[in-house]
């Protein structure tokens, strides 16, 4: 697991009553189902726009980790970037800055991060963000407007996420997780018309279904741990089938092609990561297999072993292979 | 004024269920019966004749359940024709705390067909609830305006029906389809809990060599020539 010096050192410049504190903090964790909830949320979003930066190229997965609930004075949800970390403590309620007990309110919490950062962080907290995530965008502008100025001199925001809890996350045309997490989507749901006005509920299943890998994998993570996202990205690739992080899509392989070229009566074709086919003179449905994953693997070497030469044998191979 | 023909369906799904349960009748049988009973609670401010119905169903129910809901819809002056999809199913947390995903492998659709004046979706259980709410999803946005879409479904528990209706509310569909289940679902369950899920489960991996496999119903297989081979 690598060190991360805000994470790790934290213990060694704290105080007794400040380390009982920090042990104290995290005990409702994801006992605390309400709270919970609105973390995990906001946590799957955040996980979603990691991956979307690694789909986008120029980040290295390996710069990149998240971890919740660690035992930090800003401890829900904690993601490391290359050059910083952004610190994120998520509140669905209604929120001031003097929320919480004397002395451990959200504001000293804040700010003894802060100062914490200064003295462990490998660019003394220069480079890091403090983001108090909260439930309308109304509360988030009263705690802007209220921004603590005990704050100077660190990157510090209010952040608005109104998407709900897990089972109700709003995937709707604009909302932030939408916009994050068609990012991820396989290449094929590109097929489906997309009017961000009126989303089709084609692309929304997708959609859905990407959220909720997402949000089952991220539930998963143990509590206050450092997650490598590149350690991450082999489960990904086996629990989240309508999740895509790699940039390009695989191709079939050429002596698979060039096999299923051969067969009469239909047409096999790839295209975005994806190999089905069509019947000539066929019906309409589709079974269709998306390659680079085990599943991809295991239709490539079934044409290869097989090496069919009648449709039924083709079809008997997409059906035994089919996975979106 | 109370729906009179409810204790006549539920008594019938009643009996339908101890047959599943025993294993007294073949399981296709009893569901096909199923299918058929649940017509009779088809709403009564809205008629069958004449209207062009679109059902939308699992590969695993199109031959038995909805095969016998089309038979009976037929029956009574319908005009029945569906769309059938192909799920691969999910539990994502068994505290129900996320929701199941159910991902949709392959989908048939008829060919040809005229707009559709109602959609339902035939479900022989509301286990795989995010199935059901994914694929007439899928359909809901492919036929147009229709009247609010039914759920048809021989029995649920209330828990079933809970999470089935959160999935259509997190999906936007307010109000969400009306569920019309064969047995009246109470907040304590079914009145007799049989496991229609897990029994047509296990049937079905004994009979395809897998629950969740791309295996070609009848029904659609008797309409595609290019794929009866290898079946």
């Amino acid at each position: 697991m690598p060190t991360i010096s805000e994470i790790d050192e934290l213990p060694s410049i704290l105080s007794d009553p400040d380390l009982k504190y920090l042990a104290k903090k995290n005990q409702g964790g994801k006992n605390q189902r309400d709270g919970y909830s609105f973390e995990l949320a906001y946590a799957t979003y955040q996980f979603g726009k990691l991956l979307g930066r690694i789909r986008e190229g120029g980040v290295n997965a390996s710069s990149l980790w998240i971890a919740l609930q660690v035992s930090c004075f800003i401890d829900d949800v904690v993601v490391g970037l290359r050059d910083g970390i952004l610190w994120i403590e998520a509140k669905r309620g209604d929120v001031t800055w003097r929320t919480g007990e004397e002395s451990r309110r959200i504001e000293d919490n804040f700010v003894a991060q802060m100062n914490a950062d200064r003295k462990t962080g490998r660019f003394r907290g220069k480079n890091n963000m403090y983001c108090l995530v909260v439930g309308s965008e109304r509360r988030a502008k009263l705690l802007r407007d209220a921004l603590p100025d005990t704050f100077q001199g660190s990157h510090s925001m209010v952040v608005a996420f109104t998407e709900g809890r897990p089972d109700q996350i709003d995937i709707s045309g604009g909302s932030l997780v939408a916009t994050v997490m068609r990012k991820l989507l396989p290449e094929n749901v590109s097929r489906y018309r997309y009017d961000p006005e009126n989303p089709s509920p084609l692309e929304l299943e997708d959609l859905r279904t990407c959220v909720n890998d997402i949000l089952a994998l991220v539930h998963q993570l143990p509590s206050g741990e450092v997650n490598m996202i590149a350690d991450l990205l082999p489960q990904i690739d086996s629990e989240c089938r309508n999740v895509r992080w790699r940039p390009k899509p695989p191709k079939l392989a050429e002596d698979v092609r060039d096999i299923l070229k051969n067969v009469e009566g239909l047409t096999v074709v790839s295209s975005n990561g994806r190999v089905n086919y069509e019947l000539d003179d066929g019906p309409e449905g589709t079974l269709s297999c998306i390659l680079g994953t085990e599943s991809g693997r295991r239709f490539e070497q079934a044409v290869r072993d097989a090496n069919p030469k009648y449709l039924n044998e083709v079809l008997t191979i997409f059906r035994e292979n089919s996975n979106g | 004024m109370a729906d009179s023909r409810q204790e006549d369906v539920a008594a019938a799904i009643d009996r339908h269920l101890a047959d599943l349960e025993t294993g007294s009748r073949a399981l296709g049988a009893v569901l096909h019966d199923m299918g058929e009973e649940l017509v009779n609670l088809w709403p009564l401010d809205r008629t069958i004749e004449g209207k062009n119905v679109h059902v939308v169903c699992t590969a695993e129910d199109l031959d038995f359940m909805a095969s016998g809901f089309m038979s009976a819809l037929r029956g009574k002056g319908g005009r029945p024709f569906y769309s059938c999809f192909w799920n691969e199913y999910r539990v994502n947390d068994v505290e129900g705390f996320i929701p199941d995903t159910s991902y949709m492998i392959a989908q048939y659709n008829q060919k040809n067909v005229p707009k559709a004046d109602e959609l339902v979706a035939i479900a022989s259980s509301l286990t795989e609830y995010a199935t059901v709410a994914s694929n007439l999803s899928r359909v809901i946005d492919r036929v147009g305006r229709v009247p609010q879409p039914l759920v048809f479904v021989p029995a649920s528990t209330g828990d079933e029906f809970d999470r089935l209706f959160k999935s259509f509310e997190a999906r936007g569909f307010y109000p969400p389809p009306f569920v019309i289940s064969g047995i009246p679902i109470a907040s304590y369950g079914m009145r007799r809990h049989v496991d229609v899920h897990g029994i047509f489960r296990d049937w079905t991996i004994r009979e395809y060599g897998g629950y969740d496999h791309a295996f070609i119903p009848e029904t659609i297989g008797s309409q595609m020539p290019a794929l009866k081979y290898g079946i």
